[in-house]
């Protein structure tokens, strides 16, 4: 696997989000499509997926249920729901923010401060 | 929210499917990952083996999952009651001791607490209870604040203070109940017409009384009690409308009230109510004062408004009244306070002393639970180190604690349920209003209640003292077992102290509290009760209007009981002393005095000529009555001690001479001894006896026999009460006790609470005893190793024991210090439950320390002998 970059904390329930919006998943294709959309520089042991996914369910930002996977095997399909769309939206926001706040204070030099 | 809850639910009720589909999802994953892998070159096993790499530690994150929904917490739950259960079985001596310590504390506390509940904070069983007062009579000059009301006075105030609108006052009664069987005398209450309607309790059958009732121009009518209607009735649910004869009268039944229905303030047991009927001379009455009075104040009014409007009314009433009025107040109390009187204190006290047991209880389990802790401390920090959280293992000893906290409470329940009827014999009914002491539901509450603090208390300490430190240290303390940790023993120290002075305060209490018993029973009652019994009879007034009627049937009695074998002697008086019963009259002196007239008050009684003799009173002047003393003859009377000492100090009563109101002049020919009419405890007040045949008035007529005889009690008494019923058979005998039985009802009130203060304070001793006992038992085998090459290397044996008893004994005396100090800052709350004892008393301070400090030094020896005996190979 190519080197990568640290997961921050709570980014990782954004990036599940993120990539069941573009449509309903198993766990497998969930973490193949985070890898794809983030030019694989983002990387997690595969199981560590899970909690995150059940936490998500949990609240109510992902729906599931039984299908057949790919190569006919049986797997759970996770689908977005409503008030997970809404959240994804908010978060992105929330982060698109505090990613050009960063980059601002970041490219900062001493005379303007 | 509700997604949350409803997966949570889901997780929760369909668990097993939960189980189950997480475990094929994930091993689906990794068959994906494995098809995937195996589809870019590599075998089947070595594709399988890669993936499940891939994956990580499944376990670890099916338990993540897990609690993502939340499902973990109850997981450890069950998994430590589990761990709980299992260890406490594995320990039956420890676990048998805990839970009869908790048992015993939060049994004795619930039970007194169902007390408390029912005298002091169930509700009264009227309307609003909350709004009604006691309204008494406040004799100032006499410094007795709680009096009944005179008739005229009430009127006065019932119709004058706007703030008590509804007053009503009631009187007790004795009637004949005749046209039955065996004739009785049965009391009751007059009432007057309002005090149903202020009290608001429905009647159980029929109506109650109304204020039309007091009409006399109306029918009369009689309400009955539960009780008197299921034993007379037996319960015929078609008495209303039937008639009673009472004295002679027909009344007409209108109603029954219900079971639990109790008179306020009334002193006896009311069989039936009737409405008092007052005529025009009877409203002018100031001068008896017979009434008691409750009230119910008008909305937004409180006591102390109520208290100072009716000071205003009898302030006016000293004016214009002076003859009778003058130096009276009133006094309103709310109605609660009223009822449970000096009761509260007694009862708090109590509650007090079993909140300490409670509390020695719980620090022994502490205590008892440390030492456990102690000895697996190293299996607990190996859990620590395993990573187990600080919190986790606090919550692994709380479940212990918690679990035989309930063990102990459900023992505690059938302590109670055992106990709770018991204290109510013990307790007088008056303190009692709502009826029956019951576990209620707050009672119950207060025992769960009880058990999780215990549960808590003795959970938190251990839980405390292990989590501290850390873990590297705790390894290694609990590897070296020859003393165990000093933060371990300096904690079971401070509980072993603090027990100790529980104990302490405890005892002192009982000492106090023993003392003041002694010096009741010293006080000499001022009669000879030994072989004394009393027969109490009521002669209906309708049966014996005649005063001559009266005589021919006393002396009749009186010359036939006299007569019996064994009989010494007999004699007849009004109400018999240790009853609180008969009145008080006002007299004015024929002399000069510099006495206001409201002090010259006495109790009046009619005594036959032997009364005196029979009861053993002894003349200290003048002369006894005789024969020559008869009705015709010039009036004279004997007084008690109290009453020459008080209207004479220094001088002579004999001679002098006294009249009641408008009746004619009586002269003192002779000074009895004093007898504790009310008691031991009160003060003996005045006391005026004449001979009855020269007084008419019914009210003193005498109503009681005293015998001194060799027979046995109950034999005189039939004797007697069949001779009664020979003479007539119309007479009511209520009553027939031996003296020595009402003297000691007169204290059974306070040896009750000695009882069970006793019990309490042994109880703490004795917990504390099996504390200390514990700490040196644990000490003496935490340090076998040591205490084996001690002696090896030649420490004497009386050495070693030195060492373990200075470990259960240092905590101790500490902790009897701490007791005295307590002692001194908190007996002076009993001042008024004790009697003749000072409440810093010095003999009580003295022996508890040193009873306290043997009962610990023995607890510490025999382990320490035991321990100091081993044999070092």
């Amino acid at each position: 696997m190519p080197p990568s970059a640290r997961l921050l904390p709570g980014t990782l329930e954004m990036l599940i989000l993120k990539a069941v919006s573009l449509g309903p998943q198993h766990g497998y294709g969930v973490l193949l499509r985070i890898q794809q959309i983030s030019g694989g520089t983002l990387s997690i042991e595969q199981g560590a997926l899970y909690p995150a996914l059940y936490r998500l369910e949990h609240h109510g930002l992902l729906a599931s249920e039984w299908g057949s996977s790919e190569n006919n095997r049986r797997a759970k399909y996770y689908t977005l729901t409503g008030a997970g769309r809404k959240r994804l939206h908010e978060e992105t926001e929330g982060w698109n923010r505090l990613v050009s706040a960063m980059a601002a204070a970041l490219r900062a030099r001493a005379e303007e401060a | 929210m509700r997604a949350r809850l409803r997966s949570w639910l889901d997780g929760l009720i369909g668990r097993s499917r939960f189980e189950r589909d997480m475990e094929e999802e994930l091993r689906s994953h990794i068959q994906i990952r494995a098809d995937d892998l195996a589809g870019r070159g590599l075998t089947r096993a070595e594709a399988q083996r890669q993936a499940r790499l891939e994956f990580g530690a499944v376990e670890a994150y099916k338990e993540e999952c897990r609690e993502a929904r939340h499902l973990r917490l109850l997981d450890d739950l069950g998994g430590d009651l589990r761990l709980a259960a299992r260890s406490l079985r594995r320990t039956p001596g420890f676990t048998a001791a805990a839970v009869i310590s908790l048992a015993l504390g939060i049994g004795a506390n619930t039970a007194i607490y169902s007390v408390v509940d029912a005298a002091l904070l169930r509700p009264l069983p009227y309307r609003d209870p909350d709004r009604l007062v006691a309204v008494y009579e406040n004799h100032v000059i006499r410094g007795s604040p709680h009096n009944n009301f005179a008739v005229a006075n009430y009127v006065d105030l019932q119709t004058a203070a706007s703030s008590l609108p509804e007053l009503a006052g009631s009187m007790p009664t004795g009637r004949a109940l005749t046209g039955v069987e065996i004739p009785e005398q049965v009391s009751g209450g007059m009432v007057t017409g309002n005090a149903f309607t202020m009290l608001g309790t429905a009647a159980a059958l029929g109506r109650t009384l109304l204020p039309e009732d007091s009409d006399p121009r109306k029918p009369a009518v009689v309400l009955l009690s539960h009780a008197f209607w299921t034993r007379k009735f037996g319960g015929d649910p078609r008495i209303v409308g039937r008639s009673l004869t009472l004295d002679g009268r027909s009344f007409e039944i209108v109603g029954v009230m219900p079971a639990s229905f109790r008179f306020p303030l009334a002193w006896h047991e009311d069989h039936y109510w009737l409405p008092l009927q007052w005529n025009a001379r009877d409203k002018q009455e100031r001068s008896n004062h017979n009434l008691w009075c409750v009230g119910r104040l008008r909305g937004g009014v409180t006591a102390a408004q109520a208290q100072a409007e009716a000071s205003t009314v009898f302030a006016r009433l000293q004016k214009d009244h002076p003859q009778t009025n003058d130096g009276i107040d009133a006094t309103v109390l709310p109605l609660r306070e009223a009822i449970s009187g000096d009761a509260r204190r007694a009862l708090l006290m109590l509650l007090g002393a079993v909140g300490a047991v409670l509390l020695i209880a719980c620090t022994n389990v502490a205590g008892l639970v440390l030492a456990r802790s102690m000895a697996r401390q190293k299996e607990i920090a190996v859990r620590a180190a395993l990573g187990a959280s600080r919190l986790r293992i606090a919550r692994y000893l709380l479940t212990e604690t918690l679990l035989l906290a309930c063990l102990g409470g459900i023992s505690a329940g059938a302590l109670c349920a055992w106990a709770v009827p018991v204290l109510g014999t013990l307790l007088p009914p008056d303190l009692l209003p709502a009826g029956k002491i019951a576990m209620s539901a707050g009672v119950l509450l207060f025992g769960v209640g009880a058990a999780l603090f215990t549960g808590l208390a003795c959970g938190l300490a251990p839980a405390i003292v292990l989590s501290r430190g850390a873990t590297q240290r705790r390894l290694a303390d609990a590897s070296r077992s020859s003393t165990g940790t000093a933060a371990g023993f300096r904690a079971r120290g401070v509980l072993v102290a603090s027990e100790t002075a529980l104990a302490v305060l405890l005892l002192v209490g009982l000492g106090l509290l023993l003392k003041s018993f002694w010096r009741l029973l010293e006080v000499d009652p001022g009669v000879k009760s030994r072989g004394v019994v009393t027969v109490r009879f009521f002669l209906p007034p309708f049966l014996y209007l005649e005063q001559s009627q009266r005589l021919t049937f006393y002396s009749r009695l009186l010359e036939q009981v006299q007569s019996r074998p064994g009989v010494e002697s007999a004699g007849l008086i009004t109400t018999l002393p240790f009853l609180s019963e008969g009145g008080s009259s006002w007299f004015l002196l024929e002399e000069a005095t510099k006495l206001r007239k409201e002090e010259l008050l006495a109790s009046n009684r009619l005594v036959s000529t032997d009364y005196f003799r029979t009861m053993g009173i002894p003349l200290r002047r003048g002369r006894w009555f005789d024969t020559h003393d008869s009705g015709d003859a010039p009036l004279v009377a004997m007084i008690n001690e109290a009453m020459a000492r008080r209207f004479w100090p220094g001088g002579d009563p004999i001679g002098k001479r006294f009249h009641f109101y408008d009746k004619p002049s009586v002269e003192i020919v002779g000074v009895v001894g004093d007898v504790h009419q009310r008691g031991p405890e009160k003060r003996v007040e005045p006391e005026i006896y004449r001979p009855f045949a020269q007084e008419s008035q019914v009210w003193l007529a005498p109503r009681a026999l005293v015998l001194k005889t060799s027979l046995e009690p109950g034999a005189a008494g039939a004797t007697v009460r069949d001779l009664i019923h020979q003479l007539g058979k119309d007479v009511p005998v209520p009553a027939i006790d031996p003296l020595e039985a009402l003297l000691s009802d007169t204290i059974s009130t306070r040896r009750a609470s000695l009882l069970l203060i006793g019990l309490f304070a042994g109880l703490a001793a004795l917990l504390t005893a099996v504390g200390i006992y514990g700490i040196v038992a644990y000490s003496a085998a935490r340090r076998t190793r040591e205490l084996a090459i001690r002696a090896a290397i030649g420490a004497q044996r009386g050495q070693l024991l030195g060492l373990l008893v200075e470990k259960g004994l240092r905590p101790a005396l500490a902790g009897v210090g701490v007791g005295l100090a307590l002692s001194f800052a908190l007996m002076p709350l009993l001042e008024s439950l004790l009697f003749e004892v000072s409440t810093i008393d010095g003999l009580t301070f003295a022996c508890v320390p040193s009873l306290m400090t043997a009962l610990a030094a023995a607890a510490s020896f025999f382990p320490a002998r035991r321990a100091s005996r081993m044999n070092p190979l």
